[in-house]
């Protein structure tokens, strides 16, 4: 298995990955229900694309993000990484695997130590593989990185209070780099940061991607940025991944009738385009994931919901070239 | 012409900081017209906030203080009364409310929301009987879209979700009857669906009981859909200001065409590249004297560098632009 290693082979190839979460209660910790966090979603990413993952929050994308990076030991199903089974590895064996990938957070103040300098939080990123360096190699690798995300060599002397925000995230995203990783995980990135800001980090993404062939899994609730960067999306809803498409495809041609309202439910600023928009209503609120309905997790907000829905989970299949959804309606057309 | 509920006039804040004045708002004039939904545009920091806080005079002294200005609303300038004047608290509430971004720090926890909902109620209408204003309470929620609204009453508010809450708020809001709903960044925290639902709920305030709404907003998209006229801030300035198409399809301030260039659009093809605003934002308490989107600019020229901060202009059909290249095309 871990021989096959082609350039066409997925980087990464997640299938039907489950987390599911006890609810307990009370001292000893009785056992009450559970929260199907993510449920059984397949996905694979393709070396040196942009996989975006969208949905509103609590429908598991950040959960499926931590299932990869191990941080959560998912349920059930299975984490491919470079052909390798990763899910099931030890804490020692995966620790090579952990340089390979990493993670960008959303709080760029929070992710940072106080008090370690802009130097000592890269260089300690840097030497994390354990290979004997010089001062001067590491001095000359930290300004190296803080150059790839475009950061005056001066800042290494700062602290993270005095940087900005967006100089904060470019320090993340260069803390990031420093383990030379194939996958990067940047959980809502830029939704912390300032429309102007914003568009310089999203920028700064794609540039790197441009120079190094970096593989991103981008996990946002804001669908325009997501669509922005990334090759293909996916769109999650209560656990269970509803849509995967060509991000330019999803405007034009949305499938699933969630994408169609999530998307009908974003304002755009197209002024003309804006007031001849038709939208769809969705009615009610995103049930508790601890009590799942019974069928597809849409049906009781979807406008098209048939007996069928009500009973059996829609399974994800490819309706069109690289298009996948999961709905019964495709089906019957199909037939 | 509608008449103009609102009407600020010059106002200007500024907080008294160690490390200076900071000027949040430096002259800032803008009206709210009878049954209309306005928006303010800009980013943190650039004092579309303080402006809203000044009108209510919410902001707390020291070390902020409302140096000048007018705030006519309903024909009586509010900055005759004091902050903690009983003309002052009536009108808050039954004249302007005010919803903000995160519902669960305006609602108290330990209290139902039925009893918040009560409480405002009889403050706004002395002598009524505790069961009218709970009935009266129950109605509001069902206005505002909350099924099972008796049963709601008895709820905490962290047994509501984020979208429910801010429903309770705009419950609030309409309960005391005011005529002007403040709505500071209503649907930041919220979900994309649930924004569409929050934000449809407050238009339809505005066009079926002609309650006039001021959205405080970064978000563009948002401005495209409920708003009829836009103010964009910068740096405690009102830079741009115009109805929403004039401002959408035809910016003037180099400001406002740099925020619509950079903002990822979900319609257009992805292949473009964004066009970010190079730099930072200003730093308030230190604000040079000439524009303070100078440093940004990238069409700045050299009477920019040499004159004063530029005065709205109009540049024609009421589309007004604080910036010296607009002034000569209509000159």
């Amino acid at each position: 298995m871990a021989d096959q290693k082609n350039m066409d082979a997925p980087l990464l190839k997640v299938e039907h990955l489950k987390m599911y979460f006890p609810v307990t209660k009370g001292f000893f910790g009785k056992k009450v229900g559970v929260v199907k966090a993510v449920d059984d979603v397949s996905f694979d990413i393709r070396r040196g694309e942009t996989f975006g993952l969208v949905g509103e929050s609590g429908c598991g994308k950040t959960t499926t993000g931590k299932c990869i990076l191990r941080i959560n030991d998912p349920t059930d199903g299975n984490v491919y990484f470079e052909g390798q089974e990763i899910s099931r590895m030890t804490k020692h064996e995966f620790q090579p695997m952990r340089r390979k990938i990493q993670l960008i957070f959303q709080d760029p103040f929070s992710s940072l130590d106080p008090r370690s300098s802009v130097y000592s939080i890269l260089s300690e990123a840097i030497m994390c593989d354990g290979k004997p360096r010089t001062k001067e190699e590491i001095r000359n690798k930290v300004n190296e990185l803080l150059f790839t995300v475009e950061l005056n060599p001066i800042m290494s002397y700062r602290f993270p209070h005095e940087l900005s925000g967006g100089q904060r995230q470019r320090l993340g995203i260069a803390r990031a780099l420093a383990c030379n990783p194939e996958l990067i995980v940047c959980d809502e990135p830029v939704s912390a940061l300032d429309v102007s800001i914003q568009a310089q980090i999203i920028n700064l993404f794609r540039s790197i991607q441009k120079k190094l062939g970096i593989t991103y899994l981008f996990i946002a609730h804001d669908l325009a940025v997501v669509r922005h960067i990334s090759d293909r999306i996916g769109v999650m809803y209560l656990g269970h991944l509803v849509e995967v498409t060509k991000s330019t495809d999803l405007y034009h041609t949305p499938l699933h009738p969630y994408t169609q309202a999530l998307l009908s439910a974003i304002p755009i600023t197209d002024y003309y385009e804006e007031k001849k928009r038709k939208r769809i209503p969705l009615q009610g609120e995103v049930p508790s994931p601890m009590h799942m309905p019974p069928g597809c997790p849409f049906n009781p907000r979807c406008p098209y919901a048939t007996e069928r829905c009500r009973t059996e989970v829609p399974k994800l299949r490819e309706v069109m070239p690289d298009h996948f959804v999961s709905c019964h309606k495709y089906e019957e057309e199909k037939k | 012409m509608a008449k103009h509920l609102l009407e600020v006039k010059d106002l200007r804040t500024s907080f008294f900081t160690p490390e200076g004045e900071v000027k949040s708002v430096d002259g800032v004039s803008y009206y709210v017209e009878e049954g209309e939904a306005i928006a303010i545009v800009g980013e943190s920091g650039c004092g579309k906030s303080v402006t809203q806080m000044s009108v209510m005079q919410l902001v707390q002294c020291p070390p902020g203080k409302i140096l000048s200005g007018e705030v006519l609303f309903d024909g009586q300038n509010l900055l005759e009364y004091k902050s903690d004047s009983k003309e002052m608290r009536s009108i808050r509430g039954s004249g302007i409310s005010m919803i903000f971004q995160e519902p669960m720090t305006s609602l108290n926890p330990v209290l139902t929301v039925g009893a918040q909902l009560c409480d405002i109620i009889i403050t706004h209408n002395p002598g009524m009987k505790k069961d009218e204003a709970w009935a009266k309470g129950v109605q509001a929620l069902k206005d505002v879209g909350i099924p099972e609204a008796e049963a709601r009453m008895k709820n905490y508010p962290f047994e509501m979700s984020g979208g429910m809450r801010q429903r309770v708020m705009i419950a609030a809001a309409i309960v005391c009857g005011s005529k002007l709903i403040i709505a500071d960044e209503p649907t930041t925290a919220l979900d994309v669906t649930t924004q569409a639902q929050v934000m449809d709920l407050l238009l339809e305030l505005v066009e079926k009981h002609g309650k006039s709404l001021v959205i405080i907003t970064h978000n563009l998209g948002l401005v495209t859909r409920y708003a009829s006229r836009v103010y964009v801030m910068y740096a405690g300035r009102i830079v741009e200001s115009g109805t929403t198409e004039q401002i959408l399809t035809n910016p003037q301030h180099p400001y406002t065409k740099g925020l619509l260039n950079s903002v990822p659009k979900l319609e257009s093809n992805k292949d473009e590249d964004l066009v970010p605003i190079q730099g930072m934002p200003p730093i308030l308490s230190n604000l040079p004297k000439y524009c303070a989107f100078l440093p940004r600019c990238p069409y700045a020229t050299d009477k920019c560098r040499e004159s004063d901060k530029p005065m709205l202009k109009d540049t024609g059909n009421t589309h007004f632009s604080a910036c010296y290249l607009t002034e000569g095309q209509n000159g």
